[in-house]
């Protein structure tokens, strides 16, 4: 029961810290483009927001990364603690 | 070695590849069917992706192939014939079949042990059974996996909304449409790591038993080869039913729901096997799809759909034992009864086939289906 505990905190933990890590990714890279409002003045590009969202996006790749080194069980010697 | 073993070997083996293939394209929707509902992946190309993960999955790891049954079958205190192996083969094809026809996304690892499980009750004894194995492996992960996914995706679903809110709704679907790409292929890439593994086990603790390899060694390369390539073929081919059931009949999702049931499913799937209990992949899914269906606001899950879901996952095992235990009692009569055994299967199959061709389902009209309704937000995120 311990098992499945531990599954379950895990897969909600990762689920959603992956979810809003790209979520939040996704808001910034749009909110940081520059755009023409309804109204035709013009909304400036923030380039902070953009690289906040690279980070993001870096951080998710990063998961995906670790994800396949959990797939894969030859890459298991890349992570020590895996084994 | 006498003829008539060599025969039952060599229908052990063309058995085996059959229950991969059927494995495979029952499983597809597991991967892709989110991916399809939401148009992130056309179908044809999201077959083509899931078959080749699978494919690769296969030859990544050998390791569940090492056990028939994951201890669920006594395999050092029983004999187990490859006549036992071939009815419980046969009984597992025939439930994977069923369940296809009425597009009900069932374990086909649970098919298989249940087949194997009737087939060695009948031709071993009870004792050739670990039922504490049934249930720790069989039963509670059938109850509890969908709920450890659905509230992950759920959870995720949830967040993600949050997080999103006020944007232009076509610009969020746009960005998740990537993202959900690359979760279904890491469910994908995991599925063919597991399950090929299975048929190859089978094969190899068969030409164990009859002596063509040496007890203890793993499964040989061309063994490999033809599982993932069985697999993958299966996976290629596409279930579209249960694909339209888990995409379009349980509710109706958009990619940020698909991103979250799939990277849900990635993470359950992942987690479980790395802690060496392995959750049947098609519960998973299923489950983190009815989550990411609550996550929305205002959006609906059929019921109905979910609950023919979990009494099809509940009679998995006992069906396909049953189906196993004739198979079995009817091949244990020598090599007549194996050729009976197979006529039957053939014959089954053909059955379900024709059936399945009154109503049709493929990649063209895999998204048409009215068990849910669109909902009003979707349907204008649609139109634009």
């Amino acid at each position: 029961m311990t098992n499945f505990i531990v599954v379950l905190v895990c897969a909600v933990c990762v689920a959603s810290i992956i979810g809003s890590l790209y979520a939040f990714g996704l808001r910034n890279l749009i909110k940081g483009e520059g755009a023409v409002a309804a109204d035709g003045t013009h909304v400036d590009a923030h380039p902070a927001r953009r690289i906040v969202a690279y980070v993001c996006f870096a951080l998710c790749i990063l998961i995906v990364v670790f994800a396949l080194i959990l797939i894969v069980p030859q890459l298991h010697a890349l992570v020590p603690w895996l084994k | 070695m006498d003829i008539a073993t060599l025969v039952v070997v060599a229908m052990v083996i063309a058995t085996s590849l059959i229950f991969d293939f059927t494995n495979g394209f029952h499983d597809t929707a597991n991967a892709m069917a989110t991916s399809i509902a939401t148009g992130a992946l056309k179908p044809k190309t999201a077959v083509i992706a899931a078959g080749t993960l699978n494919l690769v999955g296969a030859f990544l790891s050998t390791e569940v192939a090492k056990t028939i049954s994951g201890g669920i079958i006594n395999e050092q205190e029983v004999t187990i014939s490859a006549a036992f192996i071939f009815a419980g083969l046969i009984g597992a094809i025939i439930w994977n079949l069923i369940t296809w026809l009425v597009g009900l996304p069932s374990s086909s690892s649970h098919a298989l042990f249940g087949g194997l499980v009737g087939a060695v009750i009948v031709g071993a004894g009870v004792q050739g059974v670990n039922f504490m194995a049934v249930i720790s492996k069989v039963l509670i992960p059938a109850l509890i996996s969908p709920i450890i996914a659905g509230l992950a995706a759920w959870c995720a679903v949830k967040l993600m909304y949050l997080i999103v809110k006020g944007l232009d709704e076509k610009r969020v679907e746009d960005g998740f449409r990537h993202g959900q790409t690359v979760t279904a292929c890491l469910v994908a890439l995991s599925h063919g790591t597991n399950d090929a593994q299975k048929t190859m086990g089978i094969i190899t603790l068969t030409l164990i038993a009859e002596g063509m390899q040496a007890s203890g060694t793993g499964p040989q390369i061309w063994v490999v080869f033809v599982c993932g390539l069985a697999i993958a073929l299966g996976t290629y081919t596409g279930g579209w039913r249960v694909i339209r059931t888990l995409g379009k009949g349980l509710t109706e999702i958009n990619t940020p729901q698909g991103f979250g049931a799939e990277a849900a499913s990635a993470t359950t799937i992942l987690v479980s096997s790395h802690l060496g209990f392995a959750l049947s992949t098609t519960q998973v899914c299923s489950g983190s799809i009815i989550g990411s269906g609550l996550g929305k606001k205002g959006n609906k899950v059929n019921w109905g759909v979910a609950g023919r879901m979990v009494i099809a996952w509940l009679v998995t095992f006992p069906v396909a034992g049953v189906f196993g235990a004739v198979a079995c009692a009817i091949a244990r009569l020598g090599m007549g009864g194996v050729i009976v055994v197979a006529l039957i299967g053939i014959a089954a199959a053909l059955v379900i086939l024709r059936l399945s061709r009154r109503n049709p389902v493929n990649s063209a009209n895999v998204n048409d289906s009215a068990e849910v309704k669109l909902n009003p937000s979707n349907n204008a995120v649609a139109a634009q």
